[in-house]
């Protein structure tokens, strides 16, 4: 009576052991991969911009449509006008560019860019203080935009914030996004980054600095 | 179900399974960052949109100061309204109305498209029309009037500012055949009238406050909307660094402790409308201890010493009268100010000059009566202060074009010849030039009504009532859904300053002429248009003379063709400014007129910077400003004595008499209160400002008055309690706001609330303290009186 009773508790504990086991493992599993994936959906951007042709074979700099206004504000993704100083005719044969010129340039309808990086209006970013004062380069936040070609991205579902990878050999999905971000992954940057950033150069991290 | 032990357990294992494995995951932590970035981007939560930065000048036009401004611009978005640093009124200061005056623009109380009622005018309705229907419309009602043979029953009342489009609402009304074009009274008409009394000039007054040393102001709240209130906050800012290292000190002479009171260098409470006691009392002073300039009173000024008149008869000049009358010891009893404080004024006053002794209470507008100026003004002649640097000076005119003459074919002269129906400048009212709150609205058939709002802001109730009641035709040239344009007949959109070409001659005490032109800085928004654009195109439809009188295509062109003067004259400035790459400063030079090559360059140059300027010119000759017969200053006016036949020569003089008693049962005296922060004009306060109130001004819905803390407890009232306050005028639902700064027995009611229009930030807010100010009429000037009224306050 007394054994059957201690095998009985030592399979019960089994049991449940094997339940916890099995919910943890399902929910690692849901954690790890499927609610990630859930969490960000693939898309295009309307027009298939092509960076590394403009920086690489045109020779512009980022600088030539993302500017600064006289001011030092930040122009930001350039407007339909900059694109049309000289993209006002299709020019070569890309079928991309010209539905970008029938389609917007024609219709004078501004292309709605998925936007990869954008601060939230809590935040005070200012371009003119990274880029002109600090001379930190676009790359080291925006990645090697103008030398790779990304034909796509994933937007996350909740915030709309987009994310794209420019290294051919990095697969763009949910687990690269967490595991690489910065890195290989590019997107907004969060605030532990920009933290980690400031700290690294000895700037200040308080929080007046960028929550004015 | 039953959920025994077992389950329960096995439950627990499986939540605590899940649980793990869920926080061992990245999920919750980044589920948490993205709802924070969700929360950060919320699309109904307004953001400001990007676009390129600029920055452009203009003309405030909320008010007649003409204070100049720099108006920030993202794309074609105006987001920011500064002050300009190179104008020549406000030099950067400016006031909250003009700050906040985009909320205006953008508002949800701007008309958008020509309206025309429906039903009846207590409860209209409104059919939306074209501009080309408003038009046909309101030209077919004149082309009747004409066709009645009663072209003089076409009436206009407009704001006060001195502007073109205002000309062409004149010039509409005489091409038409009607004189009563009726410009709303501004602050200092009645000065106006002091100086035509006392000097025999038409000009306005200007006063050279910036190189003053001692401002005696009777009841001018100064920093309230006194004159052109930018340039009294740079005035203020500035007192300590006037010309000559000289500082500014003020002392004001008002019952009340008001902003200007508790900011001046000294306050003197006085008794309720005793002013002209005050004034004569300092002017005993002056002359009995022989502190006044006696080479400017001896040449140049008549009535001081006794006179003889062409018969030989004797006649008592103002030293004896004042002498008689009003010696310090008197006039305390009269003022409740103490003899040794009136003395002690009048010495400062004589030994900080250059002095200036200001009248006109509250924004300038509200005087007991043309005697107490005078009075006020015989101090500034008292110390020779005419055309002298810190005195008084006239407001000069700019050498602008005139447009050519007005043509009038026969009906057009048979209407013109028929008096105004407002009385101004009729036997009764021969001084006056505009009296709206006279108008005799049985006489006026169709009534254009431009930028005001009688309906809120008459300070005779009856007439305003009479006007909406009376009335068959009434048009309304408005930007905003006002009380006038919610009665009239048809509401036609006009643009507002900062989307239209529009002008401003001379700011109000400015001692030298300043021409303001402003220019569209954002398209017009909705169906909005230009008043004057509008009257050319009725003009145009009525054809004949009257469309001859208006030869333009739009007003630009008039502008334009007006400004050729200003060129032509090759005198002034314009201050042409740079901003800086960042905008963070502005470099101006002035540029003399003469400089520029042709005119088209000069035209550039003024649409660019809004300003014509000549500082040089000013009337700083005592011919210029003396132009009585007898090219002196008259302590006793023969004008007035001519035009009105006084046998009594005190009425001739500036003199003090004692106001009539209370009628019974109304032993408080309820004052108007300007608040720097509300529209009193009848125009909208932006919703920013109203929130600026505190909770002691206006709370819900309820407007407060203030009494001092006695007054509320010998009437058994507590604070904040709700209460009648009643005048012989009428009633109104207010509380109660004890304020030790407010004198015993008198009732301080706020200006600019109770708006029955506009949006729902200002609708409904408080009470129209107007509705219990009986108005009365200047005997001389004509003008409003209503700076103060009986009454009685008591619980609901
Ligand atoms: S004082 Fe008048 S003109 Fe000057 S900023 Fe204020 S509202 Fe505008």
């Amino acid at each position: 009576m007394k054994m059957r009773d201690i095998s009985e508790s030592q399979r019960q504990f089994a049991l449940l052991g094997g339940i916890f086991a099995a919910a943890l493992v399902v929910s690692l599993i849901m954690g790890w991969i499927l609610f990630p994936s859930l969490a960000y959906a693939r898309k295009a951007q309307p027009i298939n911009y092509n960076p590394p042709l403009h920086v690489e074979q045109i020779g512009i700099t980022c600088d030539t449509c993302h500017f600064f206004y006289e001011d030092g504000s930040w122009a930001g993704i350039p407007t339909l006008e900059t694109c049309v100083d000289c993209h006002s005719d299709i020019i070569g044969a890309s079928p991309e560019e010209e539905k970008f010129v029938n389609e917007y340039v024609k219709k004078n309808r501004e292309v709605k860019w998925a936007l990869y990086v954008k601060q939230p209006e809590c935040v005070s970013f200012s371009h003119s203080s990274h880029v002109r004062m600090a001379k930190i380069a676009c790359e080291t936040c925006h990645g090697p935009q103008g030398h790779s070609d990304p034909k796509d991205y994933l937007a996350n579902r909740i915030t709309n914030y987009s994310y794209v990878v420019y290294d051919p050999r990095v697969p763009l999905n949910a687990f690269t996004i967490i595991r690489d971000k910065g890195e290989t992954v590019w997107g907004t940057m969060r605030m532990d980054e920009c933290t980690a950033c400031h700290r690294s150069r000895g700037t200040s991290t308080a929080c007046f600095i960028c929550h004015k | 179900m039953n959920v025994d032990r077992r389950t329960f357990v096995k439950g627990m294992a499986l939540a605590g399974g899940g649980a793990l494995g869920i926080m061992l995951s990245p999920t919750p932590w980044y589920l948490i960052r993205d709802l924070a970035f969700w929360t950060q981007n919320w699309p109904w939560v307004p953001a400001p949109a990007p676009g390129e930065p600029s920055f452009e000048k203009s003309i405030c036009r909320i008010c007649d100061g003409g204070c100049g401004i720099n108006v920030r611009k993202v794309d074609m978005r105006l987001v920011r309204i500064d002050g300009d640093k190179e104008h020549p009124v406000n030099q950067g200061s400016i006031c909250p109305m003009g700050a906040a005056a985009l909320q205006m623009l953008y508002g949800p109380s701007r008309t958008k498209v020509p309206l025309r009622r429906v039903g009846p005018r207590e409860n209209p309705e409104w059919r939306p029309i074209t501009w080309a229907e408003a038009i046909r419309e309101v030209a077919l009602k004149v082309r009747q009037l004409r066709a009645a043979g009663r072209p003089h029953e076409l009436a206009c009342i407009t704001n006060s500012a001195h502007s073109t489009v205002n000309q062409f609402f004149e010039r509409f009304l005489h091409a038409v055949g009607s004189r009563n074009f009726m410009q709303m009274n501004s602050a200092l008409e009645a000065h106006s009238t002091v100086l035509a009394l006392m000097q025999g000039v038409d000009e306005g007054i200007a006063y050279d406050i910036e190189n003053a040393r001692y401002l005696l102001s009777f009841g001018c709240n100064l920093l309230e909307g006194w004159g052109a209130c930018g340039r009294m906050y740079h005035a203020h800012a500035n007192r300590s660094a006037h010309e000559g290292g000289n500082s500014l000190e003020i002392v004001q002479i008002e019952p009340n402790l008001s902003v200007t009171a508790s900011k001046a260098s000294r306050w003197i409470p006085i008794k309720p409308g005793t002013d002209a006691a005050l004034a004569l009392s300092i002017a005993h002073v002056l002359i009995s201890d022989g502190l006044y300039d006696k080479t400017f009173v001896e040449r140049h000024t008549f009535g001081f010493e006794d006179w003889k008149d062409s018969d030989g008869k004797r006649r008592r000049g103002f030293k004896s009268e004042v002498l008689g009358r009003y010696s310090p010891r008197s006039v305390e009893l009269i003022t409740q100010v103490p003899a040794n404080v009136i003395e002690e004024v009048a010495h400062e006053f004589a030994a900080n000059q250059p002095a200036l002794a200001l009248g006109g209470r509250c924004d300038g507008s509200l005087f007991a009566g043309i005697y107490e100026l005078m009075a006020i003004h015989s101090l500034n002649a008292l110390a020779g202060n005419l055309s002298r640097p810190g005195g008084i000076f006239l407001q000069c005119d700019v050498p602008l074009k005139s447009l050519s003459p007005v043509k009038m074919d026969e009906q057009a002269e048979q209407g013109f010849a028929i008096p105004r129906s407002d009385g101004a400048g009729s036997k009764e009212h021969p001084l006056a030039r505009h009296l709206p709150h006279n108008l005799d609205a049985g006489k006026v058939g169709v009534l254009l009504i431009h930028e005001v709002n009688p309906s809120y802001a008459l300070p005779n109730r009856k007439v305003a009532r009479a006007i909406f009641e009376d009335i068959p035709y009434i048009v309304s040239f408005s930007s905003f859904i006002d009380e006038s344009s919610m009665q009239a007949d048809l509401i036609l959109p006009i643009s507002t300053p900062l989307e239209r070409w529009d002008d401003h001659t001379g700011a109000p005490g400015i001692p030298y002429p300043i021409y303001g032109l402003s220019h569209p800085l954002v398209n017009p928004l909705y169906e909005s248009r230009n008043a004057g654009d509008v009257l050319i195109e009725i003009a145009r439809e009525l054809g004949g003379t009257i469309a001859e009188s208006f030869p333009w295509n739009n007003t630009v062109e008039a502008l334009r063709e007006r400004a050729a003067g200003l060129y032509e004259s090759g005198t002034g400035v314009i201050h042409t400014a740079e901003f800086s790459a960042t905008y963070m400063s502005q470099t101006a030079t002035p540029t003399e007129v003469k400089s520029f090559p042709t005119f088209s360059d000069f035209w550039n140059a003024l649409v660019k910077n809004c300003c014509w300027s000549d500082p040089q010119c000013t009337t700083d000759q005592l011919e210029q400003t003396l132009k009585t017969p007898g090219k002196k200053f008259e302590f006793f006016s023969q004008r007035l004595q001519k035009t009105f036949g006084y046998s009594n020569d005190l009425e001739c003089m500036p003199h003090y008499h004692e106001p009539p008693p209370n009628p019974q049962g109304f032993d408080l005296l309820i004052m108007p209160e300007n608040l720097i922060t509300m529209a009193d004009n009848g125009l909208g306060t932006p919703p920013l400002l109203i929130k600026q109130l505190s909770n002691d001004v206006l709370s819900e819905n309820d407007l407060f008055v203030q009494v001092n803390p006695i007054t509320a407890m010998y009437q058994g009232l507590k604070d904040g309690e709700s209460v009648i306050l009643e005048s012989p005028a009428g009633k109104v639902r207010v509380r109660i706001h004890t304020f030790a700064g407010v004198r015993e027995g008198v009732v301080l009611i706020p200006l600019g609330f109770g708006h029955t229009a506009y949006d729902r930030f200002l609708r409904n807010k408080g009470v129209n303290a107007l509705e219990i100010f009986d108005a009365k009429m200047d005997t001389v000037s004509g003008l409003a009186v209503w700076w103060a009224v009986p009454g009685k306050i008591y619980k609901v």
